[in-house]
């Protein structure tokens, strides 16, 4: 399919050239296939982690400090760390519980956030003004003092560390739940359904809620994205999980002390951190695009 | 909500009361929305009488309140602080004193609505059939297999083929008119004995009109139900009502049986509206009938007549004194006007009421219900 446009505006010496044709071709989405691979990679071997051929992440495989490719055997292939335990295999385990970590995180936020947006973009009036106050309390502390705080009241666990993370994206959740909430009640479908006599409940949790969701979820990507950072950064102060399991941020802050004679240790859970947040923040735009053409036209 | 429904439906719907008098009685009603400019009067002393079975037509400009009124009588309004004051019963109760819970009762079973706009006014993310059953289910308490085979049969009734396979479909998977349809079928699913039906057509196809208030009357006919119909169109008016209310700037300023009040129009208002409205009967290329100006902005109270600006035949005395709703020679005839319009003949040339009415008449019975 060519066109030849705007043929009078072709200067006099280029016609007889050939004539400039355009293709009408939507672009190939590869930014969102590669993404999703990623992420797809990423997650399947977090789930398939004790079946996969992996050396215990928590014991000595070789040598310490091995450079990466050095050996293809495949618990060497990333090279060992500063206790000689192979990159991979806890690189692997850690993102096991990096994702556990912040999905369920960001699904405690989103349920917790999402029913007090709902109850402040429904109810309006003094739930507004509750929630509102909650979400500007829990925004006007600085997200790594709080998780700090939390950390050291309780004990540094896998629970203490969602427990804070949760906490960092209920304000998120909620604010976006309490927009969305405020203008789909005003559409003329929930006047409708008022008019059968269905109660607010039924009015929140069928007609609006259903329909926020759509913005909820194209947001989720973009949630775990920033807790995988928080999460590193957590790590990185010896907050996270507790050694000896294996987090991306404690695999950062263990290899800190030889990052001079063995960069690999910081590089490659860097890296894997750099890449995936790359990808879920694609994955988040790419997705929120397709789903607002989508709202729009239907 | 059972009680209430006990306590008028002795019998259930089928023995329902034939015709009982009065159903619904609205007296004074004042609706004032707060504003930042001020009080809106968006509806000023508006009383009226719908008996059981009966259609009462709500005719008037857009921003005349007559959307403002159903959403009044019915009290489905917007949050933010409106005030209401007057009186509306309906079967004897006063909806006026009901707090939300117990009104909520009323809404579906007694007091239906059907939606102006069928493209907004279905949730599109649930299914069509989700969307009719929960009346069923909410208020009649039917189980999920009887409400949904009783939405089926409200499929059937409203003239949707293939209900089985509507009934899975989503919103955006219908055209206009059929979402219309299920708009109706919803509003009807838990059978209420009066419905208010707010433009229903305003949105359709001229074709899919027809069918729609066919639809309506034949429905309206079956359920026995009293019917408040809003529209703009008065061919509407004239093939589908009992008794027509003229509303400008938030009163009603001309009410009468429907028949009567095309045979005399006292109010200028009403004669002007009618001259409006393109005729079959018009010759090719005919300038149509303005009201000169725009209906008077309800947050400025004005003495006089709120028609006054734009009439033709206003004397000093309309821009002073407001004119009362004074009662014709005709049983049930009120009109509120200073100096009425006499004689049958419209004033002006080139007015051919009958010819009008009967057009659009016409225009409505010819198109006969495709289901």
């Amino acid at each position: 399919m060519s066109t030849d446009v705007l043929p009078t505006t072709r200067p006099a010496g280029a016609s007889a050239g050939k004539p400039r044709t355009y293709t009408l071709r939507a672009r190939r989405p590869y930014g969102l296939w590669i993404a999703s691979a990623w992420v797809l990679l990423l997650v399947g071997c977090a789930v398939a982690a004790d079946v996969l051929p992996l050396a215990d992440p928590a014991k000595p495989v070789g040598r310490a400090r091995q450079v990466p490719f050095h050996s293809l055997a495949p618990d060497q292939i990333l090279g060992t760390d500063t206790y000689g335990r192979s990159v991979l295999s806890r690189v692997i385990f850690g993102a096991r519980t990096d994702l556990l970590v912040t999905l369920c995180a960001c699904a405690f936020g989103a349920v917790l956030g999402c029913l007090l947006g709902l109850l402040a973009g429904f109810v309006k009036g003094w739930a507004d003004r509750a929630v509102s106050f909650l979400i500007d309390t829990l925004l006007a502390l600085p997200p790594i003092i709080l998780l700090i705080a939390i950390a050291t009241i309780l004990r540094p666990s896998t629970w203490t560390l969602t427990f804070g993370l949760t906490l960092l994206t209920v304000p998120a959740f909620a604010r976006l739940e309490r927009g969305a909430a405020l203008s789909w009640a005003e559409r003329p479908f929930v006047l409708a359904a008022r008019s059968y006599g269905a109660s607010g409940l039924r009015i929140a949790f069928r007609q609006i809620l259903p329909n926020s969701l759509l913005t909820v979820i194209t947001f989720v990507p973009t949630v775990i994205a920033g807790l995988i950072v928080a999460e590193g950064s957590l790590g990185f102060l010896g907050l996270g999980i507790p050694p000896p399991a294996a987090s991306w941020g404690t695999m950062i802050a263990d290899g800190r002390a030889s990052l001079r004679i063995a960069p690999h240790e910081v590089l490659v859970p860097a890296a894997v951190v750099f890449l995936t947040v790359l990808a879920l923040n694609t994955l988040g735009e790419k997705v929120r695009d397709r789903l607002e053409i989508r709202s729009r036209t239907g | 909500m059972n009680r209430i429904r006990a306590s008028v439906k002795p019998g259930g719907a089928g023995a329902a009361p034939a015709e009982a008098p009065g159903l619904l009685r609205v007296e004074d009603l004042r609706t004032v929305i707060p504003s930042r400019r001020g009080p809106i009067f968006a509806v000023d002393g508006v009383s009226l009488k719908v008996d059981g079975g009966q259609t009462l037509g709500v005719v008037g400009e857009s921003g005349s309140g007559k959307s403002m009124l159903i959403r009044s009588i019915t009290g489905l309004l917007p949050a933010g602080g409106i005030q209401r004051s007057g009186s509306v019963r309906y079967e004897g109760h006063e909806l006026l004193d009901l707090d939300r819970a117990r009104l909520g009762a009323f809404w579906g079973v007694e007091l239906g609505m059907i939606a102006q706009d069928p493209m907004t006014s279905l949730n599109p993310v649930r299914r069509v059939g989700a969307q009719i059953t929960e009346p069923l289910r909410q208020h009649l308490g039917r189980s999920r297999r009887q409400a949904r085979d009783e939405a089926l049969g409200l499929l059937r009734m409203v003239g949707i083929p293939d209900p089985e396979r509507r009934l899975v479909e989503y919103p955006h998977q219908l055209s206009g008119g059929m979402r219309q349809r299920v708009l109706i079928a919803a509003a009807l699913a838990a059978r209420p004995r009066m419905l208010f039906a707010d433009e229903p057509t305003t949105a359709l196809d001229v074709t899919v009109q027809a069918q729609i208030l066919n639809l309506l009357r034949r429905i309206q006919r079956e359920m026995r139900m009293a019917m408040v119909l809003v529209t703009h169109d008065l061919g509407v008016v004239a093939t589908c009502t009992d008794q027509v209310a003229v509303m400008y700037a938030g009163q009603i300023v001309e009410t009468a049986p429907t028949a009567v009040l095309f045979d005399r129009m006292y109010m200028p208002y009403t004669r002007a509206l009618f001259a409006s409205t393109p005729r079959l009967a018009d010759p090719p290329h005919t300038r149509l009938a303005v009201i000169p100006g725009r209906p008077p902005d309800l947050a400025v109270p004005s003495g006089g007549c709120r028609f006054a600006p734009r009439c033709a035949y206003a004397r000093d005395k309309c821009q002073a004194e407001t004119p009362p709703l004074a009662k014709a020679d005709e049983h049930g005839h009120l009109y509120r006007c200073w100096f009425p319009l006499t004689g049958r003949a419209p004033a002006d040339p080139g007015q051919r009421e009958p010819a009008a009415v009967h057009a659009a008449a016409d225009r409505i019975g010819a198109t006969k219900e495709d289901g």
